[in-house]
């Protein structure tokens, strides 16, 4: 699904922030992402989701070599990948609802197909009491979860997802990664970054370690 | 005055605000459906992804508005300058002046008699008349004073000869005719008067062209630096739809949905200004206008009203200035996407 061969990243003319990065991620498989806070985790999702270019190496999502994807077709290539921010990233001037319904909205479908596609996603996350509420009323573990809700609206082959549990209590937490579980199992590719181990070390599964730049691989 | 005694004060007059608002929100509704409409969104009870409150709407549809009215103002006084010199035109080019210059020896009634003969022979020609002396002499009065005998005088007589069809009459032949018989003749089609009207109201119409090309441009530069704030308050929007999924032509439509509204919004006020403006303003005209009847305006550029035509030419400013401010937004938005990833 995913490969990275040899991949080095650096900001303009800075010192590279990832060295010789090589692995592969395989459909259905479920992996954490960790390392200190500055190791480069966002810099590793931001390259998945071909937001920035990587300075060297090769990268090849769904068969396709990140170099020749052209800005026409990234869209297309979004839509199959559902990420979920750190800051959650919610337009605070649409509802829960309509911001969850917005990765389907933007592919142009009418309300009336997906409307009760959203609102059982909605039930399913636990906001189906808050679907019209404005995100600023949200607390932080409801944006969390209407942010995750976004992501997985469009069935997305992958989920990428920047520390989800940074903004939450540790019941909570436990909470949105059985969540993450129950989609992996359900047929969904998961990347979870996170810097807290001691969440990491409750599930027995596939770890990516970055440390100065460079990756190791705990299968 | 303790805080009690503010607050109901203070609420009376932002209950008062929200009123208006709402009034003003209700009264630009069609104008804000037809912008969504005309930029793709059938389903009006979504909410815009491009936040309202995110586009400095306002200061915009203010500059539009002044825009669209001095692109009226200038259409409207091209349209004016026009229609008068077709009007002088028409005018001047019916009729023409026959002049016979009085000599030594030679009878002036006879000679134009016989110019009036030879004139009514060409094809084209109406009524010919000649003009009588005391008509001469009221024409020469305010130079000359009252009571003059112009027989005394070798005062020019003139020949008024209507014209009935411009395309069969030969000005050139005519004029050969009449000088192969009478003395001292001469014919006046005020053809320099006509050219230097014409070339007068060619460089009107050409400056107020200009004028409105730089009106236009004006706006679409005004449209462009709203676009690009618009676009730095809503990166994270942008930013979010990239992440979801979305087309850069979906993204530019969502811009351009809440600027074509802005800018039909500020067009239509503009338009009404100057609609306002001519019927109070001809209104006004008339007022002022003196005992002879007519102002020096009228006389000039006539009637300073909304005539059909200036009128078509409002809707027509209005069109193009909405459709200016979609087209202009949509090229920045889709310039600037075109670069980030």
């Amino acid at each position: 699904m995913i490969r990275f061969e040899n991949v080095g990243l650096r900001y303009g003319m800075g010192p590279e922030v990832l060295r010789d990065i090589s692995f592969q991620i395989a459909p259905r498989s479920f992996q954490f992402l960790t390392g200190p806070s500055g190791a480069g985790k966002t810099s590793l999702l931001r390259l998945l989701f071909l937001s920035i270019r990587p300075s060297r190496g090769l990268i090849s999502i769904f068969g396709k070599d990140s170099v020749q994807v052209g800005n026409d077709e990234l869209p297309e290539i979004r839509r199959r990948i559902g990420i979920v921010f750190q800051d959650f990233r919610l337009l605070d001037h649409m509802t829960t609802y309509e911001n969850v319904a917005l990765p389907l909205r933007v592919q142009g479908m009418d309300e009336t197909r997906y409307r009760s596609d959203v609102v059982e996603l909605l039930d399913w996350v636990g906001l189906g009491e808050r679907m019209h509420v404005l995100p600023p009323i949200l607390s932080g573990g409801e944006k969390q979860r209407a942010a995750i809700a976004r992501a997985l609206i469009s069935r997305p082959d992958i989920l990428l997802a920047d520390e989800p549990t940074g903004n939450v209590d540790p019941p909570l937490a436990r909470r949105l990664l059985r969540l993450f579980i129950e989609l992996n199992k359900l047929g969904t590719t998961v990347v979870i970054a996170t810097h807290d181990l001691a969440l990491i070390d409750q599930f027995d599964t596939r770890r990516f370690v970055l440390k100065d730049g460079r990756l190791q691989i705990y299968d | 005055m303790t805080d009690q005694e503010q607050y109901p004060r203070y609420r009376a007059e932002h209950s008062a605000k929200d009123t208006a608002r709402t009034g003003l929100r209700v009264a630009f509704a069609p104008i804000r459906y037809a912008a969504r409409w005309l930029a793709g969104h059938r389903d009006m009870r979504q909410t815009p992804i491009v936040p309202p409150q995110s586009v400095a709407g306002t200061a915009l549809v203010a500059v539009i508005a002044i825009m669209s009215f001095l692109a009226c103002l200038t259409l409207a006084a091209v349209t004016m300058v026009f229609e008068q010199a077709q009007l002088w035109e028409s005018d001047v080019s019916s009729e023409l002046t026959v002049q016979i210059r009085p000599s030594d020896g030679v009878d002036i009634e006879f000679e134009i008699e016989r110019a009036i003969r030879i004139t009514q022979r060409e094809p084209g020609i109406g009524r010919v008349r000649a003009m009588e002396e005391a008509d001469g002499a009221a024409l020469l009065e305010p130079w000359l004073g009252a009571g003059l005998d112009l027989s005394e005088l070798p005062v020019p007589r003139l020949i008024i000869v209507d014209i009935d069809n411009p395309a069969m009459l030969d000005v050139g032949r005519l004029r050969a005719n009449l000088s192969d018989s009478i003395t001292g003749v001469s014919v006046d089609d005020h053809g320099i008067w006509i050219d230097q009207l014409k070339r007068i109201a060619n460089v009107t119409i050409a400056t107020g062209i200009g004028i409105f090309l730089l009106v236009l441009a004006a706006t679409c530069l005004s449209v462009v630096f709203a676009t690009r704030g618009a676009m730095a308050g809503n990166q994270v929007v942008i930013s979010v739809l990239h992440f979801v999924g979305a087309l850069n032509r979906y993204i530019a439509g969502e811009f351009q949905g809440r600027f074509l509204f802005i800018g039909l919004k500020g067009g239509l006020i503009g338009c009404i200004a100057a609609a306002t403006f001519f019927v109070v303003g001809g209104g006004l005209l008339g007022f002022l206008e003196g005992p002879s009847g007519g102002s020096p305006f009228q006389a000039l550029f006539g009637g300073f009203s909304l005539t059909p035509l200036v009128f078509i030419g409002f809707v027509f400013v209005l069109i193009l200035v909405s459709a200016l401010t979609a087209v202009t937004t949509r090229m920045t938005v889709e310039r600037y996407l075109a670069t980030v990833q």
